[in-house]
């Protein structure tokens, strides 16, 4: 296209949204044509399904039904009686609650231990991010293997040293936590890098200052290090469980969802009723829950961590 | 980021004494906790990669001995000859580039309108990228489809790309950068009368390089490792980006380790020399996620 036709086609489509109300008639026309493609994205594939998913959690709706009937709150209260979704729920903020004990104290551990920049830290970070960057299916690939009853490293290291083994993914009350373990395994490192992110923002200037006035080590951690990175570890805290949420393609691959169960989440339990099932009514209800939970994490978020950022 | 006056770094973390052999011990211990946390970080990988490496008859009998006695590539070709693997990284690697095309193009133009713009609305378009930010894409996959299956586009390239060149990250984060740069270059490149256009291509784009590398890298390692939503709206064995082709092999081959790690292997083996070869743009692009702004 050249440069031209783009002024015209740009002044055109100001001239059209000037003429509806829409825009100044001053503002310079480019600057619209330059965000409506992205702007027609979010409308199309979030907005007008966003919308859509409550719209759909009120009907009854299986795919290739010809009418999906109204049913107002039903699913809504089906879900409040349904054992599964509880199980599922419990399974979900059992997830995120161990990524808060154990993923994000050690995350912010490893990444003060980085910030020590001692000799070969390139090494260690590298290493320690190394599951962040690959995919969910592959490290689930590779711990199913590693948890396998039989032959799996686990076990086998296990019975070399005299201790009971077991069957980790197949047994109803180890399955979660074997699902969580790999996962706190596979997350760590994206934490700690923005915890090392954070401290990196930390001025210089202020511990130097500190050491003028004759702070010593522990007082600079706690009275600079700690309300500095106050933020960072809310947003850490914050961003974990909003993704915990999320949890799917690990049971999926692990568990898918056995035994009898014991690892359903909310998200496998919204996929088996969505795409298992093909109850979309149902499955919707569920999505609702979902960005309900998930709204109300990131007000949470809103409040504390974007209370200074300019909108 | 952070101003890279060498303090020594003990000096900021405040643990151990500032002389002596308190600190000669702090950083020894720092050292071990450190090397135990990459070795975990990294052992399962090497045992999934020895474990393809073995005959798989072999793989049950030798579980005491970890390495290899008689290396084999054998997992590797039958895993591929028995599966259109190469059929599943083509489809990754289109969407993938398609994915990335997009989201640089469309992102880094409204990320500069954002930023520099001003026009009517340009505050309703910010809240609409921020307020979208938060909508898990998982919750709206059930009307999207019914919205794909509407526009006959189930089980193509499209509807797997769109859901991901939609997402608003990308957006914000060029957002950010553009905001970092002086207004006065566009000034003095409207005096020498450059059009907005003009200015976004010669002058931001060459300026944004290094946050347009981290947002490829990052969408790149995103795409290749999607999973629920081609799963959902793709239908068609041949149509299947790397990683859900791999999930279905699960069942198929629940006994075959040996060739279930080579499929693993093969699957992670991009993305691993990627990083490995731009470590830090990978780890800048999850930093980001975090920095205020």
């Amino acid at each position: 296209m050249s440069t031209q036709s783009v002024r015209e086609m740009s002044k055109r489509v100001s001239e059209r949204l000037a003429d509806a109300g829409f825009v100044d008639a001053q503002t310079n026309p480019t600057w619209y044509l330059i965000v409506i493609p992205k702007v027609l994205l979010f409308g199309l594939i979030m907005i007008v399904p966003f919308l859509g998913a409550f719209y759909v959690s009120l009907h009854q709706w299986a795919p290739l039904a010809q009418t999906h009937p109204f049913v107002g709150l039903e699913n809504y209260v089906q879900l409040l009686h349904d054992k599964v979704f509880w199980k599922s729920l419990q399974n979900t903020v059992f997830y995120a609650g161990m990524l808060l004990l154990f993923d994000v104290p050690i995350a912010l551990g490893l990444a003060l231990l980085l910030n020590m920049k001692l000799k070969g830290t390139r090494f260690y970070s590298a290493a320690i991010f190394l599951p962040v960057v690959t995919s969910w299916v592959v490290v689930s690939l590779i711990w199913t293997w590693i948890y396998s009853p039989t032959n799996g490293i686990l076990n086998v290291s296990l019975a070399s040293l005299g201790l009971p083994t077991y069957d980790w993914l197949g047994n109803r009350a180890l399955a979660m936590p074997a699902v969580t373990a790999m996962s706190i395994w596979k997350h760590i490192g994206f934490n700690m890098v923005i915890f090392l992110a954070g401290l990196g923002s930390i001025p210089d200037h202020y511990y130097e200052a500190a050491i003028v006035d004759g702070a010593n080590r522990w007082q600079r951690f706690r009275y600079i290090t700690l309300p500095l990175l106050k933020p960072t570890a809310f947003f850490v805290i914050v961003v974990t469980m909003i993704f915990s949420f999320r949890v799917y393609t690990q049971v999926y691959v692990m568990t898918n969802g056995g035994p009898v169960h014991a690892t359903y989440t909310l998200m496998y339990y919204f996929w088996e009723q969505g795409f298992g099932q093909f109850n979309y009514g149902y499955a919707s209800a569920m999505a609702v829950v979902l960005l309900v939970i998930v709204f109300g994490l990131s007000i949470l978020q809103q409040r504390t961590w974007g209370s200074d950022v300019e909108y | 980021m952070s101003t890279d006056l060498d303090l020594g770094g003990e000096d900021r973390i405040g643990t151990g004494r500032a002389a002596g052999t308190g600190q000669y011990v702090v950083k020894a211990l720092a050292h071990g906790i450190l090397i135990v946390a990459s070795a975990l970080a990294i052992i399962p990988f090497a045992y999934a990669l020895l474990t393809s490496l073995k005959p798989e008859e072999k793989i049950f009998t030798t579980m005491a001995q970890i390495i290899p006695a008689e290396p084999t590539v054998m997992n590797y070709v039958n895993i591929w000859m028995q599966n259109p693997l190469d059929r599943w990284i083509f489809n990754s690697l289109l969407l993938a580039a398609g994915v990335v095309f997009f989201t640089l193009l469309l992102d880094s133009l409204a990320g500069f309108a954002l930023a520099k713009g001003d026009f009517k609305g340009q505050r309703f378009v910010y809240l609409l990228v921020v307020g979208t930010l938060i909508v898990p894409p998982q919750a709206i996959v059930v009307p999207l489809y019914i919205e794909m299956s509407q526009f006959n586009l189930v089980n193509t390239y499209w509807a797997v790309m769109f859901l991901y060149i939609a997402n608003p990250f990308g957006v914000f984060m060029m957002r950010q950068f553009f905001l970092s740069v002086p207004d006065s270059y566009l000034e003095a490149a409207r005096m020498d009368g450059c059009s907005t256009l003009q200015i976004y291509t010669r002058i931001m784009l060459p300026m944004a390089k290094p946050a347009l590398s981290s947002l490829a890298v990052f969408t790149f390692t995103f795409i290749w490792g999607a999973f629920l939503w081609p799963l959902i709206v793709l239908s068609d064995n041949a149509m299947y980006p790397l990683q859900v082709g791999l999930a279905g092999l699960t069942g198929q081959y629940s006994s075959q380790w040996g060739q279930l790690m080579a499929a693993a292997i093969i699957a992670a083996f991009p993305v691993i020399t990627a990083y490995l070869l731009a470590q830090k743009t990978f780890m800048e692009g999850i930093a980001l996620t975090g920095s205020k702004g």
